[in-house]
């Protein structure tokens, strides 16, 4: 039975969820072999998010079924305000399970959906905000750019030749760094990097004073919630291989897959590049209370007076 | 950069979802006052999931900024793999906000949501969707009556059901439902007759049997994912709204869809607190574990100098005044997260 009355009920406001949500996905079966250093990429990962945005955000992070090592440092995030939702599964739903879960759940009107393994520079966020916000009908913004298959722009190319504000030009705009940087990171060969470099055009829109790289990619990106909601569920029944569904549905159902011009991002795989290891200095999301109340001896006799007076009211019951 | 092959690209399969995904919403801030019991409650409903749901079902925890130890303890079930996914919160989204998320979320056809506070009784599952495959047009139902429907007056769902033939009777539930039903709230026997006589919409089958209750209640329901879907997102400012419940109520009414509760008690509110004919049922049931029974004891306080200072104080008005204020206060500092 019910005695005395929830507290919960005098509470007059809740926390309200930021408008982004980021989203990371994680999985860390366990720390050997392959994912001997994930767990230190997933860090880098996450320290370059608390680090490195600029906007206000919710963090949320879906473990797809990680080892309990990851599962107690996560738990340790959120407890440390640094991780505003955590999702611990104990089943891998494969990546688009998790994208079904993420993608439905995320409270934000906008979400940056990341990999666990993306390191964030200085103002990611604002620049690929600015296209999401200022292109029409975009699906998804990826806050790089890089190579991605044409068939899966057909949509982006279409409207920009047909859009009277929109100008469409073509072009090696990457330089090699920016280029092979990440497709090397991808564990492809420098050989066949440079050959695929010289080869390599770039797709680019100017439109109302900003420029965009075609293409997106379902590694990072950012969408409207309510965009992605439109393409769930993702039938995936493995864990991984199946992830272009994403960008080929964006593509077909008309929206925009854009990139940012600047590399504003990079991908570690599963191995922290010595330029990201010093990832030590990272503040929490949100700021704290005072942690005076904290103190023991202060929270205890405080928390034991709260007992008396709920006994006091509402104990009658209690014999 | 990527150094060898992604062992999770070699065609493993995915775990898929079952077919019900029970959901429950936990928030206990602390160990102490109105939660003194409420981890050890948790931990009996857990259990009587496990025990009593006659089909598999994934277990969606999602923990709405809970205190440490109960954090902890949540953590340790989804290692035993008594919770499929636990979602951890740093801070509290409100009853709403949390529904918002789950029903959003939770992959599985079917979905029933509940309290931290719900004994589920053997055979609740198939007496729910007994009712989803008796009747057209059901959005959701409850596992206990309910002798209050939130929507005042004939709803649009009664109106729609009656034109496709199925009776609606205004009755009596038998007196021992009418007992159960004022157990569990915690009303005293004064108002029994008051109640025994309360006429409640009953909704009849074909063969003009009893079958159903209309209006069902927030701390229990089970329903379909594609149609709870279509109801988000629920307006969520407060932390515990019975406004933001009727919106609930009212979407699904609106959409044309039934809102029932079984006839009989297949579910038990707990509450905050195990006591009388509740307790002496769990305890005399297999659903519980020894540890569960001894932990499911009555809280008791000392009659010690503090509390017999606060009790003086307390004739005081003002005092009074202040002690309530403090009890809110003492419950937000360290119980709630604001940003």
């Amino acid at each position: 039975m019910r005695a005395g009355q929830n507290p919960a009920k005098a509470v007059k406001e809740v926390a309200k969820p930021q408008r982004i949500t980021v989203a990371v996905l994680n999985y860390i079966p366990f720390i050997s072999g392959y994912y001997a250093d994930v767990f230190n990429v997933l860090k880098t990962c996450l320290g370059s998010i608390w680090e490195n945005t600029d906007l206000p955000y919710d963090l949320m992070v879906f473990d797809n079924g990680s080892c309990e090592e990851v599962k107690d440092y996560l738990n340790g995030q959120v407890k440390e305000g640094r991780i505003q939702y955590l999702i611990l599964s104990d089943k891998n739903l494969g990546k688009g399970g998790a994208w079904n879960v993420i993608l439905n759940a995320a409270p934000g009107e906008v979400i940056a959906y990341t990999d666990n393994d993306c390191y964030f520079y200085p103002g990611w966020l604002s620049k690929s905000m600015q296209l999401l916000e200022t292109f029409p009908n975009v699906g998804m913004v990826t806050s790089r750019p890089f190579w991605g298959r044409v068939e899966h722009n057909t949509a982006t190319h279409e409207w920009a030749e047909k859009d009277s504000e929109a100008h469409l030009y073509s072009g090696q705009f990457l330089d090699w760094e920016t280029y092979s940087s990440f497709v090397m990171s991808l564990g492809v060969p420098e050989e066949e990097v440079r050959s695929w470099f010289k080869e390599n055009l770039d797709y680019r829109i100017d439109y109302k004073g900003l420029t965009a790289q075609i293409g997106a990619s379902h590694y990072q990106f950012l969408a409207y919630k309510k965009v992605m909601q439109q393409f769930l569920p993702f039938d995936m029944d493995r864990p991984m291989g199946q992830v272009r569904q994403l960008d080929i549905r964006v593509n077909e159902a008309g929206y925009l897959r854009l990139m940012t011009v600047d590399p504003l991002m990079q991908n570690m795989s599963n191995q922290v590049p010595d330029e990201f290891r010093k990832m030590e200095n990272v503040r929490p999301v949100n700021g704290k209370r005072s942690k005076l109340w904290k103190i023991p001896l202060i929270k205890r006799p405080l928390m034991k007076l709260y007992d008396l007076i709920f006994r006091l009211y509402y104990g009658g019951s209690f014999k | 950069m990527r150094i060898g092959d992604n062992p999770s690209k070699q065609g493993i399969q995915a775990y898929t979802p079952q077919e019900l995904g029970v959901a429950l919403l936990v928030y206990i801030p602390s160990m102490e006052g109105y939660f003194a019991e409420s981890l050890n409650i948790l931990k009996v409903q857990i259990e009587s999931l496990h025990k009593n749901t006659e089909v598999p079902f994934d277990l969606f925890v999602f923990d709405n900024g809970s205190c440490e130890v109960v954090q902890n303890e949540l953590k340790q079930l989804l290692q035993d793999k008594r919770i499929t996914w636990l979602h951890l919160s740093s801070n509290n989204l409100g009853k709403t906000g949390a529904l918002n998320w789950l029903l959003s979320a939770l992959p599985n056809p079917w979905i029933c949501y509940s309290d931290s506070d719900t004994f589920f009784r053997p055979g609740w599952f198939s007496k729910s969707r007994e009712l989803f495959e008796t009747f057209p047009d059901v959005g959701v139902v409850s596992c206990q009556p309910n002798f209050y429907d939130n929507i005042k007056g004939p709803s649009l769902a009664m109106k729609n059901i009656q034109e496709k033939g199925y009776p609606v009777l205004m009755k009596c539930p038998p007196p021992e439902i009418v007992k159960q039903f004022m157990h569990v709230l915690g009303y005293g026997e004064d108002v029994l007759d008051q109640y025994l006589e309360k006429k409640v919409p009953t909704l009849q089958d074909k063969q003009n049997m009893d079958r159903a209750y209309l209006g069902a209640c927030h701390m229990q329901f089970l329903g379909r994912r594609e149609q709870l879907q279509q109801i988000l997102p629920l307006p969520s400012n407060m932390a515990l709204s019975t406004r933001e419940d009727l919106e609930f109520d009212t979407r699904i009414d609106n959409k044309g869809w039934l809102r029932l509760t079984t006839t009989d008690f297949n579910v038990i509110h707990m509450g905050n607190h195990l006591e009388g004919a509740v307790l002496k049922e769990l305890q005399s049931g297999e659903a519980i574990s020894d540890k569960n029974k001894t932990s499911a004891s009555v809280a008791s306080h000392k009659n010690n100098l503090a509390w017999r200072f606060l009790v003086a104080c307390n004739r005081i008005g003002f005092m009074k005044k202040i002690f309530k204020r403090l009890y809110v206060n003492l419950f937000e500092l360290y119980s709630l997260e604001k940003k």
